[in-house]
């Protein structure tokens, strides 16, 4: 990454770098958030904010950052944007925020946040660290918003709170697939996601 | 200035922190109002789901009303219809409830450490059919009024919660206050509904399916004698059971064991009896309370 361009900063993220897909971060959020698609795009947006503007943070007092204390200082910024952020979606999405509960606020944890603040924003550029930011949000969002269709369609025949596959509990004809609203299925569905990336990518194999 | 000296260091952590904290507590407190709006405008839409079930063929009306209404139309309608007093639940008196009292949240206060509850479930876990380990004295009554087509609705609305399989379920249950007038025989159930629970997703978390909630308006609460008859039961006979929720035993027994213990002696029960033979001074408490 001699000299990145602000275009592969945010597209690369999405297939060809994919923070979950490839680099296997932010694992438990994907989990734990995905049951319906509401709920999923509200992390989403909360993510992709958190990410981006931490990212444009951390790159803009980079030279000023000592290094002994950089990690400390990075978690500063990112606790507090999740802070604010988890404070907007209590006032905003009040019943939304029930719904993600702890999860806006373990943010701060997530890898994805951390690692693009030490690995790219403390060596780039504010606009293109935001880039950055921006595209590992997007990447993050893609596969997340994949695994939620999925769960919520075949899980409780539902998109987005819409009824598409009545569910034979309510006097329709679709079996719901109980496994789908268990923890566990994110899993499955994110191996088989990355199984099927690496299909049409073999490069992102590793070992190859 | 050299970036790796202890000064430095200092200097920016100190910014940093300076910075970072404006941004939080300005943003707590610009939205504080809105959050708190938000959060009794929820427990009141949660108390009018208990009041009006959703499955009810008469009640569209009012399936519209707690969907579609915006937190001041909810705001509004508490104000008209909805009152809202607390009741020891020792002796079954009416507390009297200031415009402090307004935010007591009764599950916060029951697991006050410095609290001394006239009723320690500790010292008598057979009592505590509930699962709740620890019971405040003082919880809140809801009684919903409203007039459809000239017919008098009286609902009385009660918080009630108990453990079921891997947590606590927090809900409402609604019994028409006109039939609990004529006897506890004829009391009956207009609505159960539950706003908190984290049971397994397709089983026991069926508390929520529609479907199953539309089981409850009708059945009988007590017998002639106030016990409480009301509970989940496999292949139930009779006006007192509802279906048991299939393949989640133990959150079924769950909702049934709070059920008894709620609108039992230990509960509710005492305030029912007292409202019932009319030894209270009915009404006495503040209007619009937001509690729940």
């Amino acid at each position: 990454m001699a000299d990145p361009k602000p275009r592969d900063v945010l597209v690369d993220p999405l297939f060809d770098n994919n923070p979950i897909a490839l680099q296997v971060l932010g694992i438990c959020s994907a989990l734990a958030v995905t049951t319906q698609l509401k709920p999923t795009l509200v992390m989403c947006a909360a993510v992709i904010f958190v990410v981006a503007c931490s990212n444009a943070s951390v790159s803009l007092i980079r030279s000023q950052i000592p290094s002994r204390i950089r990690i400390i200082v990075q978690m500063t910024i990112i606790a507090s944007l999740v802070i604010v952020v988890d404070q907007v979606i209590q006032a905003y999405a009040f019943s939304v925020s029930q719904q993600l509960s702890v999860f806006v606020g373990l943010i701060i944890t997530n890898c994805i946040v951390m690692g693009r603040a030490e690995g790219f924003a403390m060596k780039n550029g504010v606009a293109l660290s935001f880039m950055d930011g921006l595209g590992n949000g997007l990447g993050y969002s893609l596969i997340l918003l994949l695994v939620a269709f999925v769960r919520e369609l075949f899980g409780s025949g539902k998109l987005y709170g819409i009824t598409v596959l009545p569910l034979t509990t309510e006097g329709g004809w679709y079996e719901a697939n109980g496994l789908l609203l268990l923890p566990p299925s994110a899993f499955f569905l994110i191996g088989l996601t990355i199984w099927a990336l690496r299909t049409w990518k073999p490069e992102q194999v590793e070992g190859s | 200035m050299p970036r790796e000296t202890t000064r430095h260091t200092f200097v920016v952590s100190l910014v940093l922190c300076l910075v970072c904290s404006f941004l939080v507590s300005g943003a707590a407190v610009a939205l504080r109002d809105l959050q708190e709006e938000n959060q009794t405008a929820s427990r009141r839409r949660n108390i009018l789901m208990a009041a009006f079930p959703r499955e009810l063929p008469d009640e569209d009306s009012f399936a519209e009303f707690y969907n579609s209404r915006s937190v001041s139309g909810i705001a509004e309608y508490f104000r008209d219809h909805v009152e809202s007093f607390r009741v020891d639940l020792h002796d079954g008196e009416i507390v009297e409830t200031t415009d402090a009292d307004r935010d007591y949240d009764q599950v916060k206060a029951a697991r006050d450490p410095g609290l001394k509850p006239k009723l320690d479930l500790r010292q008598n876990p057979q009592r505590d059919l509930a699962g709740i380990k620890a019971r405040e004295d003082v919880g809140w009554v809801h009684v919903v009024r409203d007039d459809q087509e000239g017919v008098g609705v009286e609902t009385i609305v009660l918080p009630i919660r108990g453990y079921g399989l891997w947590s606590t379920l927090k809900g409402f249950v609604a019994i028409d206050g006109k039939a609990l007038a004529r006897g506890p025989g004829e009391a009956i159930v207009k609505g159960l509904t539950y706003y908190e629970h984290k049971e397994t997703p397709g089983l026991g978390g069926e508390v929520d399916n529609p479907a199953w909630k539309a089981k409850w308006p009708g059945r009988r609460v007590f017998d002639a004698e106030w016990n409480v008859k009301l509970q989940v039961t496999k292949n139930p006979v009779g006006d007192f059971g509802v279906d048991a929720l299939t393949g989640a035993t133990i959150t079924s027994t769950g909702v049934s064991r709070m059920l008894k213990f709620w609108l039992g002696n230990d509960g509710y029960g005492k305030y029912l009896r007292k409202r019932v033979s009319g030894v209270l001074s009915a009404g006495t408490a503040g209007r619009g309370g937001s509690g729940g």
